[in-house]
């Protein structure tokens, strides 16, 4: 649960605290395997190899939802 | 303050301040620009706030004139506005980078 | 092109769940002594968050049936081959580290600070600092410093406070060093994040105990969450040789 702007967290009720806890751990920890990884930038396929890459769109998605409290 | 001294608190402040740089960088190709803001800017207010508090030791201690403590607390005040002007433009919310951290930072 | 989103990784090839994210089919991907539990994902792969809670309860049924490693959610592999090859490459320190925590769940410990406002400045941000004489024609660069100056110290009075609080949660609860992941005030409203690291058998046992350490804690509200795979103390395997930092 690292970030600031979540809004007034002491105020939520434990369930959700302990949600937000999870989430943090869920996109932030865990082993992170490396490999070929095939991203596409405006249509254009480029191949990182070696490269410890996590698409990180659900991280925007969780903090803005954690914002909107 | 002695040169040991020195260290030993500047590394106490790197790992204050390391907690702030980001876990990883949003590659999300729609968001690749942004997310390439928000690591680079993130670096530039991790170093600032390093220099800031450089800075207020030097003015405590009495190593800095007066000329110093004003020019150095300009040019540190004008980077900071400068930062939360690029994290603006770049659809950033300035929080998101732990611009001015704690109590009075949150608010500005 | 298929991809695939990789949840765990596991010793051998146990049964596992009968299915993935989504409805999706569950790819068990072995690599010599280890295996991937991955999701073979055909439709669209913009991720919500409730796949991330999706993949949690995946990796917990995993864990369940056998020891296992969870892997960072958000982990897309392009082909099963690719698949395969990560895992092969780091299958002996993967090997080890499954034996290692395979048995263990952790158990999350937040502190959050009761009232982030306390010691704020009611002068706010542009105002003189305290103290500070204006007809000594303090210059606007100063009274920068001077203003973050208050903040720091502000902030430097908290680590000291959030530090004492985790000496003192960790010696009630007596755990091992290296059981414990600790952050420091990681955000403005966070005083204290611990991930602690527990036997299977023990994890009941040391979540009520932790739940009576943070009851009464001067300043802070305390939160006690898990037990959940050990996602925090798997830091040390992202690169063959690197030892894990805290």
């Amino acid at each position: 649960m690292s970030g600031p702007g979540l809004g007034p967290l002491a105020a939520l009720p434990d369930e959700e605290l302990t949600v937000l806890d999870l989430v943090d751990r869920l996109l932030n920890r865990g082993v992170v395997l490396t490999g070929e990884v095939t991203i596409s930038v405006a249509g254009v396929d480029l191949i990182y190899l070696g490269l410890n890459v996590v698409f990180a769109a659900v991280e925007t998605l969780a903090q803005k939802e954690a914002r909107g409290r | 303050m002695d040169r040991d001294d020195e260290i030993a608190a500047l590394r106490r402040e790197l790992e204050r301040v390391r907690g702030i740089l980001p876990e990883r960088v949003d590659v999300d190709p729609e968001g690749l620009e942004q997310g390439l803001a928000k690591l680079v800017l993130t670096l530039v207010e991790f170093l600032r706030q390093l220099l800031e508090r450089q800075a207020i030791r030097r003015m405590d201690g009495g190593t800095l004139t007066d000329d110093e403590i004003e020019r150095v607390g300009l040019a540190l005040m004008r980077l900071e506005q400068k930062v939360e002007e690029l994290a603006t433009a770049f659809g950033l919310d300035p929080a998101d980078l732990n611009i001015g951290l704690g109590p009075i930072g949150t608010l500005l | 092109m298929r991809r695939y989103l990789a949840h765990a990784i596991t010793r051998g090839g146990s049964a596992g769940p009968a299915e993935g994210l989504r409805g999706q089919p569950l790819r068990h991907i072995s690599a010599g002594e280890v295996g991937l539990w991955a999701t073979e994902w055909q439709g669209d792969a913009t991720l919500a968050r409730s796949d991330a809670l999706a993949h949690h309860d995946l990796v917990a049924a995993i864990c369940e049936r056998a020891p296992c490693l969870p892997v960072r959610f958000g982990t897309w592999l392009a082909t099963e081959d690719v698949a395969r090859r990560s895992v092969a490459e780091g299958q002996a320190r993967f090997a080890a580290a499954v034996d290692r925590l395979g048995e263990r769940q952790e158990i999350a410990v937040t502190l959050l600070w009761r009232d982030a406002s306390a010691d704020r400045d009611p002068t706010g941000g542009d105002a003189p600092a305290r103290g500070a004489d204006p007809t000594a024609g303090t210059g606007p660069g100063r009274a920068f410093l001077d203003r973050k100056r208050t903040a720091h110290t502000a902030i430097d009075d908290r680590t000291a406070m959030a530090e004492a609080l985790a000496t003192r949660v960790r010696a009630e609860l007596v755990v091992e060093p290296s059981d414990v992941r600790q952050e420091t005030c990681p955000s403005a409203e966070v005083a204290l994040s611990l991930s602690l690291l527990v036997r299977k058998d023990g994890a009941g046992a040391l979540r009520a105990r932790a739940a009576m350490a943070v009851a009464d804690l001067p300043g802070v509200r305390g939160v006690v969450s898990g037990p959940w795979p050990p996602y925090s103390f798997t830091e040390d395997l992202a690169q063959a040789g690197v030892s894990g930092g805290s």
